[in-house]
């Protein structure tokens, strides 16, 4: 351990941490407990542990270093989002956002139904879950004030996914042909079926209004018939959100392929304009499922006879692999040094990482190789390399529903520079559900299984 | 006339709905008899996107000119990205005209034209009439 690491707080359970064990335990495991830190030694540099899976879904706003969280972006299967500040004058520290998936503005639309969509050529729907982004940024001109000075950047990239298996409209289960989608519809056929009978008196009124070219009464009548399906129109929209949920969880422990690409235009500060100075990005990921077992199925089953069987937390186990590579172009890179704080530089960030994950054990182990070469020579002092890896372990050891976890993480930095010697230990206790590594996607985790990623863009993002 | 032209020929007008783009829907089309009731022509199987009925001759209006008053439902169900538009098209025989009265704009009618929308597993309504002139 060298001396900026921050030391270990505790390698034993004081009589606070006890305490808190003991008050969490009685509070019946109650989730909202926070987790109690055994060993706590942090990496100095927490980004060096930081492995992000797959491609951002916005290569254009990542590229400027704009959180996507700020742009509400579309999901790969509709038409666009646009978003703009609330007035777009032009001024300090503006951007606006376009997120498009080209078919829907240029291809027609109406004449791709559902199984034309499953069943025509794969580049249908690779056109359908191809997206196009580009984003503004005026950037500052300081003001007089050299520190606040940010170049005005222009950006495009675009991203797609590459695997019918990861769409959540092509997902099948393992083996079939059928789709998870239209094979879950056929399960509950009863529950959707389309009931024509309309009240007899309805009906005349309905005949008699059409004759009479009565467009207010036809509408009211329409409305009544519609009003008088209510029930089994409910009966049958929890029927398709339930096939909607599962058609999501099949594809998202599905093998998954992404690409996307960005390039960055920066020009003068504070005004749209002069743009020059570039830089790209590639991204590529993937990942793969090694095989889940539960009962006859071969994914994640996170059913309520799974949870039933394990007092509440849906059961689940699968192994998962996957990787991902970035290589930047031109790229502005920190240096950390006073003089010469940012270098362009070329950059490749490459990951693998496996994942296993069941109702009590969860491991991860992620390893990855970094390297910043600079594009001046003058400026090689700054090139750097080196490699990283993380493993993590979370260990239920309770049998209670929300129980008691323990968490370890342990990793390691080496590189050619200082700045990529790190290490990082973590211990600690959790009460209620384990929160897993969840290394390829925040939606990735049966523990989540109740969001429905809406996209079958971005891997894990999907 | 045009009604003799169309028994003459035993030629059958045939009507299309569509859901939109990327979903699926159950359709049933029903028209009036002559007495008022209302019978079904034709359900389609679950999870079509499209779907075409022929109407017989014999079914349409016996007097040239008359129309024929059909009630169209759908209901959609939408995985995600899907549109629920209920697309209608008519084909009419060489020399036909074909009228859905309760068009906000029926000089623009066809080929296809958008004619309502509805939320996912909603059963929606389209009363429309057509007439061959």
């Amino acid at each position: 351990m060298t001396a900026r690491h921050a030391p270990v707080k505790s390698l034993a359970i004081t009589a606070a941490t006890f305490g808190a064990l003991i008050s969490a335990t009685s509070a019946a495991a109650s989730a909202s407990a926070p987790p109690v830190g055994i060993v706590d030694e942090k990496a100095s540099n927490k980004d060096l542990f930081t492995f992000d899976y797959g491609v951002p879904s916005s290569p254009a706003l990542n590229l400027m270093g704009l959180s996507p969280d700020k742009t509400t972006m579309s999901s790969s299967l509709k038409p666009f989002v646009l978003s703009l500040p609330s007035l777009f004058s032009g001024g300090a520290d503006q951007s606006a956002a376009l997120d498009i998936a080209p078919l829907w503005l240029l291809g027609d639309n109406s004449s791709i139904g559902y199984n034309k969509y499953v069943t025509g050529p794969y580049a249908q729907r690779f056109k359908y879950r191809f997206r196009t982004e580009m984003a503004l940024y005026t950037g500052n001109d300081g003001g007089g004030d050299s520190k606040k000075v940010k170049a005005s950047q222009l950006a495009f990239g675009f991203s797609a996914s590459l695997l019918d298996a990861s769409d959540p409209l092509t997902a099948t289960f393992p083996g079939a042909s059928d789709t998870v989608w239209s094979s879950c519809l056929g399960t509950h056929e009863d529950e959707i079926k389309l009931n024509p009978s309309v009240p007899a008196d309805v009906a005349t009124q309905l005949n008699a209004a059409l004759t009479a070219g009565d467009q207010s009464e036809i509408d009211r009548l329409q409305t009544k018939i519609t009003e008088g399906k209510k029930d089994e129109d409910a009966r049958a929209l929890k029927a398709v959100q339930a096939c909607t949920d599962e058609a999501n969880k099949y594809a998202r422990f599905a093998p998954n392929l992404s690409v996307g690409a960005g390039a960055n235009l920066q020009g003068t500060p504070g005004t749209l304009g002069g743009f020059k100075t570039s830089s790209a990005v590639l991204w590529l990921s993937g990942k793969y499922p090694l095989g889940t077992v539960f009962g006859s199925k071969q994914v994640p089953d996170t059913s309520d006879g799974g949870a039933a069987k394990n007092g509440g937390i849906p059961e689940t186990s699968y192994w998962m692999v996957g990787g991902s590579a970035r290589a930047g172009f031109g790229t502005m890179v920190s240096t950390g040094d006073t003089a010469t704080p940012q270098i362009k530089a070329n950059t490749f960030d490459g990951w693998i990482g496996l994942e296993r994950n069941s109702s009590w054990l969860v491991l991860s182990a992620q390893a990855g190789y970094q390297d910043v070469s600079a594009t001046n020579a003058a400026q090689d002092t700054f090139s750097k390399s080196g490699w990283r890896w993380l493993t993590s372990a979370s260990l239920k050891l309770s049998s209670a529903a929300n129980g008691i976890w323990l968490d370890a993480s342990y990793g390691s930095a080496h590189g050619t520079t200082q700045t990529f010697d790190d290490k990082t230990f973590m211990l600690s206790l959790n009460f209620g559900p384990a929160n897993p590594a969840n290394l390829f996607g925040e939606n990735s985790s049966p523990q989540n299984d109740n969001s429905s990623p809406q996209t079958p863009q971005n891997g894990g993002k999907s | 006339m045009a009604l003799q032209f169309v028994n003459a020929l035993k030629a059958n007008l045939s009507v299309t709905a569509s859901v939109g783009s990327l979903a699926e829907a159950e359709f049933a089309l029903q028209y009036f008899d002559a007495s008022g009731a209302l019978k079904l022509l034709g359900q389609s199987a679950r999870a079509a996107d499209t779907f075409t009925w022929q109407i017989a001759a014999d079914i349409l209006p016996s007097s040239g000119g008359d129309p024929l008053n059909l009630l169209l439902m759908f209901k959609p169900f939408i995985l995600q990205g899907g549109t629920t538009n209920l697309l209608l098209r008519a084909d009419q025989p060489p020399g036909g005209s074909l009228l859905a009265v309760n068009h906000p704009d029926p000089g623009n009618l066809y080929p296809p034209y958008r004619v309502c929308s509805a939320m996912n597993a909603t059963t929606t309504p389209y009363a429309f009439q057509i007439r061959i002139a």
